[in-house]
């Protein structure tokens, strides 16, 4: 097992995103313009796949674009851009208008160019749907400006539920949950309109849904003992869970309908279960060998003759997480006493170590693209959620409560 | 879509359109890595600039929060009515305020085990004594694991601890629908020092009672 050498990083894409055009403004010091070019620039930075053109360089020829009504191609190639976005901002009395549009200078042409109408509270969400079409158009592949981090902090002395923009934006921060005793494990439905939890409001670890949409909030498992690390199937019929119901921790599945199935039968601890995304398997956590290892076996038949262990270094590995496209699997791994971020690769086995020792970090969870990993710091540094893309080195701060972050979940892309 | 922009659409399609046939519609060769091919995105070349409207944007709910409200009209578990799945006795602890006591003493566990220690098997004699003489207290244990691992896997190990606990309560005749399992793993630590003292103070199982 090896540091990461971040050997695979994707190669970047130039991109120049020169001031939008304001057509017209009902308030005066209406400055979204501004804003929404400056989100857009912050959302291409944080998808991990761009480097911004310097603005002042990108203006000039813009200027030159608007003077002749027409794409100077050439000279944007000579700027060294791969992409171009241009932008123009309206605003009525009853709506504002966002008309922005990506060209692809490399093959010079025009690929796609959307007009959004809303409110101004529509804003962000507005410039991250463009955002996130200009990485699907450029990459093939889906951003992440449009998803958020659930999280547990902690809220007049007690765990609540949260949940913040991917981008960390603070006015996004939103609370979901008072049950003022503790919260913990969010996990979202594949929709991202449930978040699924366990809370002790009736002093017993129980599971509880609560729907973004309205705030309404319902136990859904409550068997005495333990009920925790709930985990919705990628189809979002059911829900894997752990629970000691029969005398120990085991891992269970409910249904929409309330049916139980049981998954595993070893008398010892069956614990953190996450779902393949093809929804066939389930990864968890078992100590059946002697210490916490991660084991993987088929979701609908469960552990008997299909159980196979994947994790053979060291004696503690917990909290593992499948990746989106199923080739992977983030866990943490106790290593001298701290906590570390480490990704298996399921095909060849190799063990990549994300995060460094000097910190203790846990609970990884996966951006839907698969490109980056959230996951908590805890021990003694200041508590928080961090963000890192996990093919080359950096990281990102995301909170910065003084409640601090927990158990982060990452959403699916929320459009 | 007709709006009050077509115009403007017509003449900038126009002048699109006469660049593309001035320029020949060279193809340049592939330089950024990532720009998709051009024979993949065939319908925006003849057309110019078309725009796609877009007004529908989620919604995130800004209302306060309200008290656990009970029930939904739809019949799916997850949003529907509450689960039935509890025993009578569960219900009644709910509701109960349990307090620690002097007379119940804690015992400790070694790193991740959760068996019984032969030095602590005497506390819990002396703790099924008291218990046995007070028929009418009710009994939780709440098993805590240290900071170290994973909050995961010590929610469970301390559940562990606390199932471990009552199980030797019962076996020396202690009656066990007075006794209710809680783990708190990590989360009620004593004392947050990475010392090896503090971690064994956080192992442990602790009592409380509830008359």
């Amino acid at each position: 097992m090896h540091l990461s050498v971040f050997k695979e990083a994707k190669k970047k894409i130039s991109i120049a995103v020169p001031d939008f055009l304001v057509t017209e403004i009902f308030e005066s010091g209406d400055a979204s313009a501004v804003e929404g070019a400056d989100i857009l620039k912050n959302d291409l930075n944080l998808s991990g796949m761009f480097d911004i053109i310097n603005p002042l360089k990108a203006n000039h020829i813009n200027r030159l674009d608007l003077n002749e009504d027409a794409v100077h191609y050439l000279e944007w190639e000579d700027l060294g851009a791969h992409a171009v976005i241009k932008g123009e901002y309206t605003a009525t009395e009853k709506e504002i208008t966002f008309k922005l549009s990506l060209y692809d200078i490399v093959n010079g042409r025009y690929l796609v160019g959307k007009l959004y109408r809303g409110q101004k509270s529509h804003l962000r969400q507005i410039i991250h749907k463009f955002a996130d079409e200009t990485v699907f158009q450029l990459t093939n592949e889906a951003g992440i400006a449009q998803t958020k981090i659930s999280f547990v902090s902690f809220e007049s002395g007690h765990k609540e539920l949260f949940v913040i923009d991917y981008d960390g934006y603070e006015k996004s921060l939103k609370q979901y949950s008072t049950e003022r005793s503790l919260v913990l494990f969010p996990a979202w439905s594949s929709d991202g309109k449930k978040i699924a939890f366990t809370s002790y409001k009736n002093n017993n670890p129980i599971l509880q849904v609560v729907s973004l949409e309205n705030k309404k909030n319902k136990v859904i498992v409550n068997f005495p003992g333990l009920n925790a690390n709930p985990a919705w199937s990628p189809d979002g019929k059911k829900i894997a869970f752990t629970s000691s119901k029969d005398g120990n921790p085991e891992i269970y599945i409910i249904d929409a309908k309330g049916n139980i199935q049981r998954l595993t039968h070893f008398r010892g601890i069956d614990t953190s279960p996450t779902w393949s995304p093809d929804g066939k398997k389930i990864a968890f956590t078992s100590d059946r060998s002697g210490t916490p290892q991660i084991y993987i076996m088929d979701a609908e038949k469960g552990e008997k003759k299909t159980i196979k262990r994947i994790t053979f270094e060291r004696s503690y590995n917990d909290q593992p997480a499948w990746s989106p496209k199923g080739d992977k699997i983030a866990y943490s791994s106790l290593i001298e006493d701290s906590s570390q971020i480490v990704i298996k690769d399921l095909k060849s086995g190799e063990v990549v170590q994300l995060t460094k020792k000097g910190s203790s970090y846990e609970s990884p969870t996966w951006s839907p693209n698969g490109w980056f990993l959230a996951f908590a710091t805890t021990g003694l540094d200041e508590s928080a959620i961090y963000i890192m893309q996990t093919d080359r080195p950096g990281i990102r701060r995301l909170t910065f409560l003084k409640g601090g972050g927990f158990f982060p979940a990452w959403s699916p892309v929320l459009n | 879509m007709i709006n009050k922009l077509s115009l403007n659409f017509v003449t900038v399609c126009f002048a699109f359109l006469m660049i593309f046939i001035a320029g020949g519609c060279a193809k340049k060769a592939m330089v950024a890595p990532e720009v998709a091919k051009a024979e993949e995105a065939p319908k925006t070349e003849e057309a110019g600039e078309t725009y796609e409207e877009v007004t529908a944007f989620r919604r995130f709910s800004e209302e306060p929060l309200r008290p656990s409200d009970a029930a939904d009209e739809k019949p799916n578990l997850f949003i529907g009515e509450p689960s039935s799945n509890f025993q009578e006795m569960y219900v009644a602890s709910a509701t109960k305020v349990f307090e620690s006591t002097p007379n119940l003493t804690t015992i400790h566990f070694d790193f991740d085990r959760y068996s019984i220690r032969p030095g602590d098997r005497e506390i819990l004699n002396r703790n099924a004594v008291w218990i046995n003489s007070n028929p009418n207290a009710l009994i939780r244990i709440e098993g805590h694991c240290d900071a170290r691992g994973t909050s995961d896997y010590n929610l469970a190990l301390g559940d562990r601890r606390a199932n471990a606990t009552k199980n030797y309560l019962l076996s020396l005749g202690v009656d066990p629908s007075r006794i209710s399992t809680v783990t708190f793993g990590e989360e009620r630590s004593l004392c947050s020092e990475s010392t090896k003292p503090c971690w064994s103070k956080n192992r442990r199982a602790e009592f409380r009672v509830a008359k």
